[in-house]
């Protein structure tokens, strides 16, 4: 397969590229995306501003042949890495934040459903970078794997094989979850 | 002991209400925080979005119990690989694993190149400061003035933008129409950043709000209160990313 010839249909719709039009189209990818970058919640406003300015001030170095949203991804990538750097200087927590009291044990709906997003998020955080990445672009981010092994920058079949690994995991941590109460 | 196929559901349900994420109100803020980088308001605030998983949740989280929440607060993690024989994954194939991609470099925002001059939105922006403000500190291209109150384009301070939204308002929507205000009513502008204070006492958008209120003083030709304010800015946020924007503003740089 030639991943070259697989672009998004907005590849070449430079006219499209403006701030605002970046901004809604990928606002919501690019906060999902350092949120299982392990950005901490409290600092997601911050690091995703600070990715649009690399991508608005990075502009005219894209390649208009290329996958915008690859691209971002690839901003957004360096940009966490660079954020985690940071809070590892301050020894700051950035996962897996606990409440300091117990739970209620009659929790209500929306109290287990935060809970559950804080566990996913957790799951997911514990991933290999790689499986990671294509749990959270095919699974989430609902691209199809095409699109997806050619953001990680991996053969398609490579791509399905670390989707299969990630789900794997995923299933013998939920699984010994609900064991564990059980 | 729940099967294979409940586990499957439940991490369906559970990547599938991950997609709701951000709220409108999380995109507000960064979009606040963006501010006359992005060019024009879109008009019409984000509706808000309704969950259409809550039965499934209800669902989900029946069978599941709370065993996914005591989950989080054991922390527990499993090694990988330690996969049970009834859970078998939808996927299944397992192929040669590819050579890591190696790591890009470390991006730093200060050694990036202006975009001023080749993007479209920022060209034909409104407000004085959006395409100029957005420039670095190296400055790619030269300032032009600040032209105090003078609305570019009216349709920004839109009335539907300027109506209040009742006491429930955010922060961001606060200062969305604060900033919506600016263009046309300055003098409005910089009252409202003066009741933000009050009327958020915690809020996490003091940044934003210093910045309208430093260019509705410009507009309103009270340039040196503007000076002194962006100075006091500096000092507070040495590291702000909206330093360039108010250098632009009060012309310092």
């Amino acid at each position: 397969m030639r991943l070259d010839l697989v672009r998004e249909p907005d590849a070449s719709a430079l006219e499209a590229m403006t701030p605002r039009a970046l901004f809604d189209r990928y606002a919501s990818f690019v906060w999902r995306t350092l949120k299982y970058q392990s950005v901490a919640e409290r600092d997601l406003d911050d690091v995703s501003q600070e990715v649009f300015l690399v991508v608005f001030r990075r502009l005219p170095e894209f390649e208009a042949h290329g996958s915008v949203r690859a691209w971002i991804y690839g901003i957004c990538i360096r940009v966490a890495a660079d954020y985690r750097k940071r809070a590892r200087h301050r020894h700051e927590i950035l996962v897996s934040e606990t409440p300091d009291g117990a739970i209620e044990p009659v929790a209500t709906l929306e109290v287990e459903r935060s809970a559950a997003r804080q566990a996913l998020t957790a799951m997911i955080q514990r991933l290999d970078e790689d499986k990671r990445a294509v749990l959270v672009l095919h699974e989430i981010e609902n691209l199809p794997m095409t699109e997806v092994a050619l953001i990680v920058e991996c053969p398609l079949k490579t791509a399905y094989s670390r989707l299969a690994a990630a789900r794997k995991q995923m299933l013998v941590m939920l699984s010994k979850s609900k064991l564990s109460e059980r | 002991m729940s099967s294979s196929r409940e586990t499957e559901r439940l991490l369906a349900t559970l990547l599938s209400d991950a997609r709701e994420a951000p709220t409108p109100e999380d995109l507000e803020r960064v979009e606040l925080r963006l501010g006359t980088w992005l060019g024009p308001d879109r008009a019409p605030p984000r509706p808000a979005r309704s969950s259409g998983r809550s039965l499934a949740w209800k669902v989900v989280l029946a069978v599941a119990g709370v065993g996914l929440v005591s989950y989080v607060f054991h922390g527990g993690s499993p090694p990988p690989g330690d996969l049970p024989p009834e859970v078998a994954p939808s996927v299944t194939a397992i192929l040669p694993v590819a050579p890591e991609p190696s790591p890009a470099p470390s991006v730093h925002i200060a050694d990036l190149p202006s975009v001023t001059a080749v993007m479209p939105g920022a060209s034909s922006a409104p407000a004085p400061t959006t395409a100029t403000s957005a420039a670095p500190r190296t400055g790619a291209r030269p300032r032009t003035g600040h032209v105090a109150a003078t609305p570019a384009h009216p349709a920004e301070a839109s009335a539907v933008a300027l109506e209040p939204a009742g006491e429930a308002e955010s922060e961001a929507g606060f200062l969305r129409r604060t900033r919506a205000a600016l263009a046309g009513d300055p003098a409005r502008a910089l009252r409202m950043t003066e009741e933000h204070a009050a009327r958020f006492p915690r809020g996490v958008l003091v940044q934003e709000r210093d910045v309208i209120a430093i260019d509705a003083l410009v507009r309103l030709g009270r340039r040196d209160e503007a000076r002194a304010k962006a100075m006091s800015f500096r000092a507070r946020y040495p590291s702000s990313a909206h330093a360039s924007r108010i250098a632009a503003i009060v012309g310092t740089e």
